[in-house]
């Protein structure tokens, strides 16, 4: 077994002393040269995370080193051995792609020869040579996205920490995008990167961490997650009741197929397994136990819905 | 991460910060909204200065040394520090919009370095812009008095603004690293308010304060330290070892009386010393602290 080149403990994020937990006790490690997903929704704590590894907050709890280098104790010197692309990034848009990668060549601290080099390099790899007079604003969503990659690459760092670096991209870009990781895991690139959906990363990384509500799961192989995710699949039911919504939920929580019973404070929340649940069972059900039913409504399946199922699965 | 490189990065990202102060419109008109005022007072004072005076009160009367001694110890503590409040208020704009810090304190160089490059570069446009204002304020006494300061006392004067400035816009940054924008915005005044006050609050508690209001004897022991307490009073101990005698302001170094020299030469020193204190704990904070909350 390698050793990780990227090592989380327990890391846990409350913003605040009554806030949230943003993060709460994540584990995992990175092998190198791997590529390693975070999959969650918005408000996941994907961001938290990355930000936590680039040195840039300070977690609550917990411990993470970056190449041996502990994010907490030399976050001054973290640059050194990752390149990091933030979600929310923004390249000034009336300068060319060129001088934006070469303004941040310099501010590397990169000589003439070796800045002209490296521009050139990242231009071509990342196919934007074509585009490199263009001015960012002109500058579509994908090629904004292989800049804010350019200037991660500029130092030729060992770990890339990328926050959604696919946001907002058409399913032929993200396909395009996914050969450019494919160059990075070649070139023995560790790469870490975050998205809302499995699609993005499912052509790109081998083990994906799926994230709901701050806490994550163990990393999954990106098959085995498929295939898991396949077996979490379940549908919503929304159950509203006369009355003793409490009693309903109890006698809901034992009807056939009924994975987790919850409450809006509208209505009755159902997790179901589809093809084993019935609705004229449970509506059965509730009317035996005198219970009188308003509506009962299914909605269509979310991916936090089968992230969260995933978590509490693993918690219990 | 060769020292070169390290000095390269420097090099750029303080020009790099320097460029985007002196472009951006929102500092400019900062500037110009403070500064006109400054350079028509300076054009007040020399006008005024023209009747000539027997005593040391008021020291405008004194002519154009005396209307520029009333200009930076009276006017100009008072206005100059909008330019690098609004300098700092514009960065932190800037930042919020752009997320520069996080992409900056994350390149390969160490995080020290990338501070001390942007904190160059802010010191480096605030001293352009109050260089134009103070220049701008010398050219138009000297126009109105009919003859220049001394040229002493004119580099004394622009090297106190250039001190005043560094020391707000180095404290300002230091703000940043805990607060918002709109917090700055609002801790900005308090600050500004405290550096007026506490000088003169300071000599009435030390009991000078008759002696000095109408200016009739040399500040001496108790006042000089307590110009320490306070951006402003550190400016102005820049100027002192230059201020003409017959201003009546310091008292110059004497073996008789060896604490007010001492206190004479320490307040001299004190603000570029202090200005030289807040970039060290500036680097410091940028290379320990998160930059989140």
């Amino acid at each position: 077994m390698t050793a990780a080149v990227i090592r989380v403990r327990g890391i846990s994020k409350r913003f605040g002393p009554a806030g949230a937990m943003a993060l709460d006790n994540v584990t995992f490690d990175v092998a190198p040269g791997e590529s390693f997903g975070f999959l969650g929704a918005d408000g996941s704590g994907k961001t938290t995370l990355f930000r936590i590894l680039a040195g840039l907050l300070p977690p609550t709890a917990g411990r993470a080193s970056l190449a041996e280098m502990d994010v907490t104790e030399s976050r001054g010197f973290l640059g050194a051995v990752q390149g990091y692309a933030p979600q929310s990034a923004q390249m000034p848009l009336n300068r060319t792609v060129a001088d934006v990668l070469g303004s941040w060549a310099r501010a590397n601290g990169l000589s003439v020869l070796v800045r002209r080099r490296r521009v050139s390099e990242l231009l071509s790899s990342l196919d934007l040579d074509a585009r490199a007079d263009v001015r960012v604003v002109d500058c579509t969503a994908y090629e904004q996205r292989r800049l804010a990659l350019a200037v991660a690459l500029l130092t030729d760092p060992p770990i890339l920490l990328l926050d959604e670096p696919m946001a907002g991209l058409s399913p032929a870009d993200l396909l395009a995008f996914s050969k450019h990781f494919g160059h990075l895991k070649d070139a023995g690139k560790t790469v870490v990167l975050s998205a809302p959906k499995l699609a993005s990363l499912q052509p790109v990384c081998d083990r994906i961490l799926t994230l709901a509500e701050g806490r994550a799961t163990r990393p999954y192989e990106t098959l085995k997650l498929l295939e898991v995710v396949g077996e979490a699949r379940h549908a919503r039911v929304f159950v509203e009741v006369d009355g003793n919504a409490a009693g309903a939920a109890g006698v809901l929580r034992s009807v056939s197929g009924v994975l987790e019973v919850g409450d809006t404070g509208a209505a009755i929340l159902l997790f179901v397994r589809p093809g084993m649940f019935v609705e004229q069972v449970a509506l059965a059900a509730l009317e035996e136990a005198g219970i009188r039913v308003r509506s009962l409504k299914s909605a269509e399946i979310v991916l936090n819905d089968i992230v969260r199922t995933l978590v509490r699965r693993e918690a219990t | 991460m060769s020292a070169q490189e390290i000095v390269r990065s420097i090099a750029y990202l303080a020009w790099s910060e320097a460029r985007a102060g002196l472009t951006s419109v929102r500092l400019i008109a900062i500037a110009s909204i403070f500064g006109f005022p400054t350079v028509l007072l300076a054009y007040a004072l020399g006008g005024s200065s023209l009747g000539g005076g027997t005593g040391t009160f008021p020291v405008w009367k004194l002519g154009p040394d005396g209307a520029l001694l009333a200009l930076a110890f009276g006017f100009a503590p008072i206005l100059l520090p909008a330019v690098p409040l609004g300098l700092a208020y514009d960065v932190a704009k800037r930042d919020a919009r752009s997320a520069y810090p996080e992409m900056l304190f994350t390149r390969s160089v160490p995080r020290w370095s990338a501070a001390l490059g942007r904190i160059l570069g802010l010191v480096a446009t605030c001293s352009v812009l109050i260089l134009i204002v103070a220049g701008a304020s010398v050219a138009a006494l000297s126009s109105a008095a009919g003859a220049a300061p001394s040229a002493g006392l004119v580099a004394a004067f622009l090297g106190s603004t250039l001190v005043l400035g560094a020391q707000y816009v180095v404290a300002g940054m230091l703000f940043l690293m805990v607060l918002k924008p709109s917090q700055l915005a609002w801790i900005s005044f308090p600050l500004w308010v405290y550096n007026q006050a506490a000088r003169p609050l300071d000599l009435v508690i030390a009991g000078q304060f008759l002696q000095i209001l109408p200016i009739l004897g040399p500040v001496t022991f108790v006042p000089a330290w307590s110009d320490l307490a306070t951006f402003t009073g550190m400016a102005m101990g820049v100027i002192a070892p230059f201020a003409p005698p017959s201003g009546g302001l310091v008292a110059p170094p004497s073996v008789v009386d060896l604490g007010g020299s001492v206190a004479f030469t320490a307040v001299s020193l004190a603000g570029p010393i202090v200005v030289g204190f807040l970039v060290l704990l500036y680097l410091a904070a940028v290379s320990r602290m998160p930059l989140g909350r």
